[in-house]
């Protein structure tokens, strides 16, 4: 389409001008005009209207008669005057409007939309002499169109909603499925106990159906004996509205419908509602834990009480080792008493003279009824500290006293092996230890010592103040003892390896022996030595200040 | 006057060994086998020291002590006990029983008549 005419009306104008006579093309012109369903209209260049075909009768009730002559104002609703005018001010220009959507008035004052467009019409001589002017009712088109976007508003509104009333359900449907499945029953009852909600927990748990449940008295699920107090506990917890978790300690148990108790734990939550207060609870049923508590604890009985019998059986035979021990100590040292004696008697001479070979005969009796003496001694100390029955009594001792009264006791041993004894010059120290145990302990060091030492050698003890314990120390100028075997020889029954003939006469366990009564009394012992240089004995023990 | 001691021990040998080790240091002996006779050979004898075997047979050589020590002419009598071995508690036992002291075996020669030599 060009300057604001319809194709079909273009064509026949160029029909006309080159075709046809001036009258033919009007006669063509008008016919057009007529059957157009456009209203089609001429205005002076000041909007009075100067032509008005059928369509324009028919989009805007008015006939020709009635508009001819009037202002083109007389179409629109008040208001649009000053848009007219500028639209008549654009055309006087020579520019056009094109497809311009108005609301014009019908002659029965109906609203009429229209499109509009106008093009100047121009002389041979190119001078603007008015406007014509086509204007399409879209009225229809526009109430359709509207409708549509209506409608389609309306849809998708409607979709939306579809959709989020479908989520809706997803969720709920979801959340009931949490509550239903939960592992615990859920109860809610209202402020006058009965049951407003049950999941489906709560049916198998209590074996009621939810139509049972529902709008019933809570009560029915408590057992007989607590329901006398049950209201008063949920409306005092109402009111006081915190929320009470489970495993308080608390013992609950509550009733199935067939009348069995069976224990749980509750939690309660109080759940505000237009109604009053209402109380959401959670019930576990415990049953399993508390089989599983019940068979833990009669295990852990089962155990403690075998444990106890267990301790009492170990009491009794360690009860029965000290007697026997004790009983062994009596009957083997009653013969070893009399043997010792006889051989001591006959050594005296003085129920006749002996011969040197009964004299040297009687002179191993005598040795090895000591020696095995000895060994049961030994024996029976180390098992009577090693099953505890040995009780230290300790006190102050003057290291002095009890270092003399050992060498004394030593001294013929060490004199009949020509060797030596020495008291250190540090020895005037008090130690806090049992005198018969130290005693014990110094000979064994010492007869070792001297045991070890060739004739000529010499033996010594010495102690020295360490903070608060003493260090007492027996040296000797023996034999020595390898690096390796210096832990060793405090094991039982060890003996070192390096033995002179005739000195294999211990009986293994006077280190062992040394070594636990050292720790009874609270010290450690250790050696020092080097091959063919001698021994030093260490022990410790407590530094009495009194 | 001879010093009579009075030795009770349920062996033949623990006797002898006594016996043999005090009469060669010129005591007279008189032996017991158990309580008993210690009680019996005790008032016959009127020993001036009594040497005891804790461990005898019938009643032993603690209820020897305290019955020996009812009676009025052993109120100071010396009681010696032998024991064979020295567990926790003997000395005080022993002490409480009515003995003067105690020997724990063996005991040989030397040591029985020292023993002897100092209460006498």
């Amino acid at each position: 389409m060009r300057d604001g005419v319809p194709d079909s009306v273009q064509a026949s104008a160029v029909v006309q001008r080159d075709t046809l006579d001036h009258l033919n093309a009007e006669r063509w012109l008008a016919a057009i005009l007529e059957t157009s369903d456009d209203a089609i209209l001429g205005k002076s260049l000041s909007g009075i209207i100067t032509s008005w075909n059928a369509g324009a009768t028919r989009v805007f009730g008015y006939k020709a008669n009635e508009a001819i002559g009037k202002h083109v104002s007389f179409l629109a609703w008040p208001g649009e005057e000053e848009r007219i005018e500028s639209f008549l001010e654009k055309l006087r220009c020579g520019e056009r409007v094109t497809h311009f959507e108005v609301v014009r008035k019908h002659k029965n004052g109906r609203k009429v939309i229209v499109s509009i467009s106008l093009s100047p019409i121009v002389d041979a001589n190119g001078t603007i002499i008015g406007i014509a002017k086509i204007a399409r009712d879209i009225t229809e088109r526009k109430t359709i169109e509207q409708a549509l976007a209506a409608n389609e508003l309306r849809l998708r509104k409607l979709t939306e909603l579809e959709e989020t009333a479908r989520a809706e359900v997803l969720a709920e449907r979801k959340f009931r499925e949490l509550i239903e499945n939960a592992p615990d029953a859920i109860l809610q009852v209202d402020s006058t106990g009965a049951i407003v909600i049950a999941n489906r927990t709560a049916e198998t748990m209590f074996g009621y159906s939810r139509e049972e449940l529902m709008g019933n008295g809570v009560d029915v699920l408590v057992p007989e004996a607590n329901r006398a107090g049950h209201a008063g506990h949920r409306n005092s917890f109402a009111s006081a509205g915190v929320t009470r978790p489970m495993g308080l300690g608390l013992d609950l148990f509550a009733r199935r419908k067939d009348g069995t108790k069976f224990p749980v734990e509750i939690s309660v939550s109080p759940v505000p509602t237009e109604s009053g207060i209402n109380v959401t609870a959670v019930i576990r049923d415990v049953t399993d834990r508390k089989q599983a508590e019940r068979r833990v604890r009669s295990l852990q009985e089962k155990y403690m009480t075998e444990l106890e019998s267990r301790q009492k059986e170990a009491e009794r035979l360690n009860c029965l080792k000290s007697e026997f021990m004790a009983s062994i100590s009596h009957e083997l040292r009653t013969p070893l008493h009399t043997i010792i004696g006889f051989a001591e008697l006959l050594e005296e001479e003085t129920e006749g003279s002996l011969n040197e070979k009964q004299r040297r005969f009687l002179h191993h009796i005598h040795g090895d009824s000591e020696h095995l003496l000895r060994l049961i001694n030994d024996v029976l100390d180390l098992s009577r500290i090693e099953a505890g029955g040995l009780h230290l009594r300790t006190e102050s001792l003057s290291l002095q006293a009890i270092v003399a009264e050992t060498v004394n006791a030593i001294r013929p041993y060490a004199d009949s092996k020509s060797v030596s004894v020495r008291e250190g010059d540090h020895l005037d120290v008090c130690v806090w230890a049992d005198p018969m145990r130290l005693r014990q302990i110094l000979y064994n060091l010492l007869s070792n010592g001297a045991k070890f030492t060739e004739a000529g050698g010499e033996v010594s003890v010495d102690a020295a103040v360490d903070e608060s314990s003493v260090r007492i120390t027996v040296a000797d100028t023996g034999l020595g003892i390898a690096k390796e075997e210096c832990t060793r020889i405090f094991d039982k029954f060890y003996q070192v390896g390096f033995t002179p003939v005739g000195v294999r006469e211990g009986t293994g366990l006077g280190l062992a022996i040394c070594k636990q009564l050292v720790e009874m009394q609270g010290g450690t012992i250790w050696v020092e030595s080097e091959p063919g240089k001698g021994s030093h004995f260490h022990f410790s023990l407590p530094h009495s200040l009194v | 006057m001879e010093i009579r001691i009075l030795i009770a021990d349920d062996t033949l040998s623990g006797r002898e060994l006594l016996r043999s080790i005090l009469e060669s240091s010129g005591y007279e002996v008189v032996e017991a086998e158990d309580g008993e006779q210690v009680l019996e050979r005790a008032t016959a004898f009127e020993p001036h020291l009594v040497i005891l075997d804790l461990q005898m047979p019938k009643f032993g050589g603690c209820a020897a002590a305290v019955a020996l020590r009812k009676i009025p002419a052993f109120e100071r009598t010396p009681i010696v006990a032998l024991i064979a071995a020295l567990p926790d508690g003997i000395p005080e036992q022993v002490a409480q029983a009515g003995f003067t002291g105690y020997l724990v075996k063996p005991i040989g020669p030397a040591r029985l008549r020292q023993c002897v030599a100092s209460l006498l």
